[in-house]
């Protein structure tokens, strides 16, 4: 546990030092600034605009993260070498790719607990409120976002950081696509492979479970225990490219 | 024997990983469902096929696009009044954002007169009414509206408007005495005393009571 | 007892789109004693660098077996008392000197208050004393070479495996490095190098490891390995008469001139000195100077190797 920590302490100054972060940050902010604007133009609904392009800033920030840091995390180590430093103490290799994803999560947590505060304070300025919909739509982005790394790590595992950032992208895609496939599946088209279609339905992560913008904004109702289902969902995804993470890293000739 | 140990346990892991996603992947999906509003007509390919391109993003572009919409009808309401796209811009928009208020209301009360097209007006408050937004008894009275001003239809403008009288925060005494009205003028008189009768019966507004019992007190006319 | 013990460990890389075989070790067996200086080396390409990095578990063997300190090098406990000095320092270069060491050390396991004092010590010890604060991206290689260094003795590991530590270092370093192995080695510490600079093999190391074209060539101490460079004896005499040479050439000597008053007589080993120094005297000529004539451990290493 403790070499897991001192991995992750340092990712979190390697990440903190990238000036990268402080980019995406200013990005967000910005945009949420911004949509004050389209608020404005916006005949009868300031602040429904507001809160769809403050969530979906937010979003969108956490993308470009995971794609600019988080495809490095390993790829980046490897070509450099600097994993050396930690791999030849007697620190295991799981524990690095835990260690390397949980510091990368914390960062993340952070800019969001900072694009949260800044875009509140925004909607409140302008006569908004924060409601408990609200927080529950910003924890689903980011249980959404960890997802989105974790894919990244696994993606950087096994190929280089372009490549990896290319297949983190697809996999954000597809994500929202999902529900195509079960469109697909309901269509009955493709008649021949009925389970090939459910099985890639329940293999690829469906990101739009985690899409809850449309209810915060317009004040309808979740289902009730959706957040915390949601949450248990992307917790399992992110498990389970972990283990998939460490199963290939462990392998991998250095 | 280790490693086969250590195999097993990783292969077993991800298996149940997998098991929970199924369940949790099954009762998402059908908790999703049942907040989702039902689609009605379009002009546009069906949405089901458009908005998962958008990636999550849909009611955002939707925002975007009211926007436009908004300065497209405003750039020719100073110019040559001719609103070719303002359709289909309503529309999409109410694709993209199934409850966005705003558009609809729009819907009703401009695209009968600036576009001409009553249909097109028709298609899209329905839209409204379908989904779950708020002040929907606005819509189901510009709909009323709509029948009344632009079709001639009395009786389903007082149909519209006797739904819309029977809806939370709608001013019910002024929307009965119209439903009343105009279910009296398409010589519907039997549809008329029975929307009073129930009106009476489900209202707690003293004055909507007071109006109504005022009619039912008067003979009916004879059909 | 061996530290690192290696037993008929193969390497295959497998390169390109049809993933044509590379063999890089083959079939290699030797072993690495407690205590002593290990030297490893042989031509570029010879398999050094990957030996070493499946010693530390960096890579893993495609045949055979290898054992650090009694374990499995993929166990991370194994590697408790290693440290591992590459050819190219690895930092990470947003962190400063002292964060680096800090990071390395508890890593190790090792913490608390008297850490920081440590630090500062060892950072003394090799050199870079007062550079605790300065980023790693702003160090030269030879004091990112001495840091790795620092980061060894920090750890008071008890095996260093390092992959050419001096090159690219500037005597002064190269001669604190070599007081380093020293005096860690009288601590019994194991210390096992692969180096290009054979000068450094003969005068720190017992044993020597010798690999060529992924094999092993040559395993055991340095001694046996130069003894086997011995050619013979130069014995400088007088100018001599022809007929003198004549017999000396007939004892199997080689005589040459010198200079313009003497002569030399190479004496091959395996001839009898005793007996052509005796056949000298006998006539009146006596040496001016004796020495032995051996080849280096280069000419040794490459000799064998040119076969």
């Amino acid at each position: 546990m403790r070499s897991i920590f001192e991995i992750a302490l340092n990712t979190v100054r390697e990440t903190v030092r990238n000036h990268v972060v402080y980019m995406v940050l200013l990005f967000a902010v910005i945009l949420i600034l911004l949509s004050v604007s389209f608020g404005d133009w916006s005949v009868f609904a300031r602040i429904q605009v507001i809160e769809d392009f403050g969530l979906a800033t937010m979003s969108l920030a956490g993308l470009l993260l995971a794609v600019f840091i988080g495809v490095g995390m390993l790829g980046k180590e490897i070509s450099s070498k600097t994993l050396y430093h930690a791999l030849t103490q007697p620190v295991a290799r799981y524990q690095f790719v835990i260690g390397k994803y949980a510091g990368l999560l914390f960062v993340l947590a952070l800019n969001y607990a900072i694009m949260t505060l800044f875009f509140m304070a925004t909607l409140v300025y302008l006569g908004g409120h924060v409601t408990a919909p609200l927080l529950c739509a910003i924890t689903c982005i980011w249980t959404e976002m960890a997802v989105i790394i974790s894919a990244a790590l696994f993606f950087s595992s096994f190929t280089s950081p372009m490549l990896a950032a290319l297949f983190s992208i697809a996999f954000y895609i597809a994500g929202h696509l999902n529900d195509l496939i079960s469109i697909q599946i309901a269509s009955q088209k493709w008649s021949g492979f009925p389970f090939v279609l459910k099985a890639l339905y329940y293999l690829l992560p469906n990101l739009e479970h985690f899409n809850v913008r449309d209810h915060v904004v317009y004040n309808m109702a979740l289902p009730r225990g959706f957040t915390e289902l949601a949450v248990a969902y992307g917790c399992l995804y992110v498990a389970l490219f972990l283990i998939f993470s460490c199963v290939i890293f462990k392998n991998k000739d250095l | 024997m280790r490693r086969f140990r250590g195999y097993s346990l990783t292969v077993g892991m991800i298996a149940a990983i997998f098991a929970c996603i199924v369940m949790l992947q099954s009762r998402l999906t059908e908790l999703s469902r049942l907040s989702q509003a039902p689609q009605s007509m379009a002009y546009l390919p069906e949405s089901d096929k458009i908005i998962p391109w958008f990636l999550g993003f849909q009611t955002v572009f939707g925002d975007y696009l009211w926007i436009r919409t908004t300065l497209y009808f405003g750039g020719h309401l100073l110019n040559d009044r001719q609103y070719p796209w303002l359709i289909n811009m309503v529309d999409m928009v109410t694709r993209l954002n199934p409850h966005f208020y705003p558009a609809y209301e729009f819907a009703g009360l401009l695209i009968p007169d600036v576009c001409k097209d009553l249909d097109a007006a028709k298609i899209l408050l329905q839209r409204g009414i379908s989904a779950d937004i708020e002040k929907k008894w606005k819509l189901y009275f510009y709909l009323g509206m709509l029948y009344y001003k632009y079709y001639g239809d009395y009786k389903n403008a007082a149909a519209c408007i006797a739904v819309a009288a029977q809806m939370p925060d709608a001013p019910a005494a002024k929307l009965t005495e119209l439903a009343t009205t105009y279910f009296s003028r398409s010589h519907d008189e039997k549809t008329a005393r029975e929307f009073e009768i129930l009106m009476y019966n489900v209202s707690e507004n003293p004055e909507v009571r007071r109006y109504l019992l005022g009619k039912m007190s008067r003979p009916e006319k004879a059909q | 007892m061996n530290i690192i013990e290696f037993s008929h460990v193969s390497k295959i890389y497998r390169k390109g789109f049809l993933a044509i075989k590379v063999p890089a070790v083959i079939d290699l067996s030797f072993s690495v004693r407690q205590g002593a200086i290990t030297g490893f080396v042989g031509p570029n390409g010879a398999g050094k660098t990957t030996s070493l990095k499946m010693v530390l578990g960096l890579t893993r063997p495609s045949g055979g077996s290898i054992r650090l300190s009694g374990g499995d090098p993929g166990d991370p406990r194994a590697r408790r008392d290693c440290a591992f000095l590459p050819e190219q320092p690895y930092f990470y270069q947003h962190l400063t000197v002292r964060e680096s060491l800090a990071f390395a050390a508890r890593l190790h396991g090792r913490a608390g208050s008297g850490l920081r004092a440590d630090i500062e010590q060892t950072l003394d010890t090799v050199g870079l004393g007062g550079l605790g604060k300065r980023k790693i991206k702003e160090l030269s290689k030879g004091m990112q070479q001495r840091l790795a260094m620092a980061q060894a003795l920090l750890m008071h590991s008890s095996v260093l495996i390092l992959d050419e530590p001096m090159s690219g270092m500037d005597p002064p370093g190269r001669g604190l490095f070599r007081a380093l192995f020293l005096s860690l080695a009288a601590r019994g510490a194991t210390i096992f190098f692969s180096t290009h600079i054979l000068d450094d093999v003969e005068s720190l190391c017992n044993d020597v490891v010798v690999l060529s074209k992924g094999r092993l060539d040559y395993q055991g101490p340095i001694d046996t390995l130069l003894k086997k460079g011995f050619k013979g004896h130069d014995l400088v005499v007088p100018r001599l008469p022809d007929a003198l040479k004549d017999g000396l050439r007939g004892m199997g000597c080689d005589v040459e001139t010198a200079r313009a008053e003497a002569d030399r007589v190479f004496v091959p080993s395996g001839k009898d000195l005793a007996q052509c120094q005796r056949y000298l005297n006998g006539h009146g000529m006596f040496c001016e100077s004796l020495t032995k004539r051996t080849t280096s451990l280069e000419d040794v290493l490459y000799k064998k190797q040119s076969g």
